[in-house]
């Protein structure tokens, strides 16, 4: 069984805006990363996961479960960090979540929960108010309270921008952590891709609203290359084989299908940022 | 359920203690001040209902109610605890009237007058309902900014049009009932009205779209 399952699913939002999504699958025990520019619909689509804006069309699958059943008890498994800052009442302290979250979740475990705030060094004497977290603490509260109900896939909504490099540092070791038992997985947005390179196993690129690629990481290094050369040089190259590219005065790069790449060429396997840099560049240019 | 209306009692507590020492100097003035017109138990009323705008204010500005959507609550039972906390605001108010009513017949009169006690804080309780059963709806179905803006709105008209129907019809002085009978009965219309809120509200939010 898949944690998440979305096919064919459109959400048209004002006039402008229509996501469409055709195929998405997280197999159970991965980590995925949901990746594409602001506005291209990341958010939307978690939304929609989470129920809380409704689907225009398709079917969308969360651990297992349809839409019907969805909500109440599937989302007992599901632990959610959002982009904004906390959404814990800031006027209340940090050791009233405990009891508020025990009455929310059948499955609380506020020993867990303290054994988190201990590791998070997330301030909690019986004075501390949620108001007075700084940004990176309200997130590790957030990722506390989404560890602390024996949830089965964590979904985390671009949760570490504007996060230090320790603490998204730190957020990653959760992440890898969390997903050593087999059955969990995490879906996680965000723009630090060098992030998500260290830990997905899996990599979906939204752009405009369409989901332009959701591949296996390694599969996605194994098809591609950055080839460097002259603009002749790559000229050569079928455009077919060319994901994207791009050129200054000191030469040019391209993303090319590892098949195209021919002896000689400058080839090597290419990061994740520029793979994406360069076909939203290719997009945008097309 | 008890958590998030202890949450809501612990916001209130924190956010505005000051519109609960209100509703106690109302109280106490209708009590001792002998003051106890209609249109004060129903202030006190109103008061209390709208502490549950407050909570609705503070839990959008901290985006809880987002964060609350990805939990497993039902929208459903999201709404009905407001609707419980409107009532328990109501009741609370009633009951403080009620004690004070007493203390003051057992002070002045040294006796204790059943109407002071059930019928005056009564009236509070079903203005209480009243009121959250009107407000409630709009709040769940534009959010609590749009949703204040509007319902101050569509009150002006309901008041407007009320006033404009008082003076071309004319409302009897005596209601030829037992007080009881129109107890019971009030009761039962502000319980039914405040369903049909409920239900109304229910239906809003979970036709809303959060994000």
């Amino acid at each position: 069984m898949n944690a998440i399952e979305i096919r064919n699913v459109s959400k048209k939002q004002g006039e402008f805006f229509e996501l469409k999504c055709e195929e998405l699958i997280l197999p159970r025990g991965c980590i995925m990363g949901l990746v594409g520019k602001n506005g291209a619909g990341k958010s939307t689509l978690i939304h929609l996961l989470l129920g809380m804006i409704r689907k225009d069309g398709g079917e969308i699958s969360l651990l297992g479960a349809g839409d019907a059943a969805r909500h109440k008890e599937t989302l007992e498994e599901v632990g959610v960090v959002l982009d904004y800052a906390a959404g814990i009442p800031g006027i209340m302290k940090v050791t009233q979540v405990s009891g508020l979250m025990r009455g929310i979740y059948k499955h609380w475990d506020s020993e867990a929960f303290d054994g988190y705030l201990n590791r998070f060094e997330i301030p909690h004497s019986k004075k501390s108010r949620v108001g007075h977290l700084s940004r990176g603490m309200l997130v590790k509260l957030n990722l506390a309270i989404a560890l602390s109900h024996g949830a089965k896939l964590l979904i985390l909504d671009e949760a570490t921008n504007g996060l230090d490099a320790l603490v998204r540092d730190e957020v990653i070791d959760l992440l890898m952590e969390f997903t050593r038992e087999e059955d969990r997985s995490v879906l996680i947005s965000s723009h630090m891709i060098g992030d998500l390179e260290k830990i997905c196993d899996y990599v979906a690129f939204l752009r405009a609203g369409k989901l332009a690629l959701c591949e296996e990481k390694d599969q996605l290094r194994e098809r591609y290359l950055l080839v460097r050369g002259t603009a002749e040089q790559l000229a050569q190259i079928p455009d077919e084989a060319v994901l994207g590219r791009r050129g200054n005065a000191f030469g040019a790069e391209a993303i090319v299908e590892r098949t195209a790449v021919t002896q000689g060429m400058d080839a090597a396997p290419v990061p994740l940022e520029e793979l994406f840099i360069m076909m939203e560049k290719e997009a945008s240019a097309s | 359920m008890k958590a998030l209306l202890k949450k809501d009692v612990y916001l209130l507590w924190k956010s505005a203690p000051i519109a609960l020492f209100g509703i106690l100097f109302i109280s106490t003035f209708c009590a001792f001040g002998r003051q106890s017109s209609l249109a004060m138990l129903f202030e006190i009323g109103f008061f209390a209902a709208s502490l549950v705008e407050v909570i609705l204010q503070v839990e959008e500005a901290n985006r809880w109610h987002i964060l609350q959507d990805t939990m497993p609550i039902s929208r459903a039972k999201i709404v009905f605890e407001k609707y419980l906390f409107f009532g328990f605001s109501g009741l609370l108010a009633s009951a403080v009237q009620a004690l004070l009513n007493t203390a003051y017949s057992l002070v002045v009169h040294h006796y204790v007058e059943a109407g002071n006690i059930l019928f005056l804080p009564m009236i509070i309780f079903a203005a209480a309902m009243l009121w959250g059963s009107i407000i409630l709806p709009f709040f769940f179905r534009f959010g609590s900014i749009l949703g204040r803006s509007v319902y101050h709105a569509a009150l002006a008209i309901g008041l407007i049009s009320a006033m404009i129907l008082a003076r071309k019809v004319k409302l009897p002085d005596h209601i030829p009932v037992h007080p009881l009978v129109l107890m019971v009965g009030l009761l039962g219309a502000g319980v039914l009205f405040c369903s049909f809120s409920c239900l109304l509200s229910i239906h809003f939010y979970r036709r809303r779209e959060l994000r």
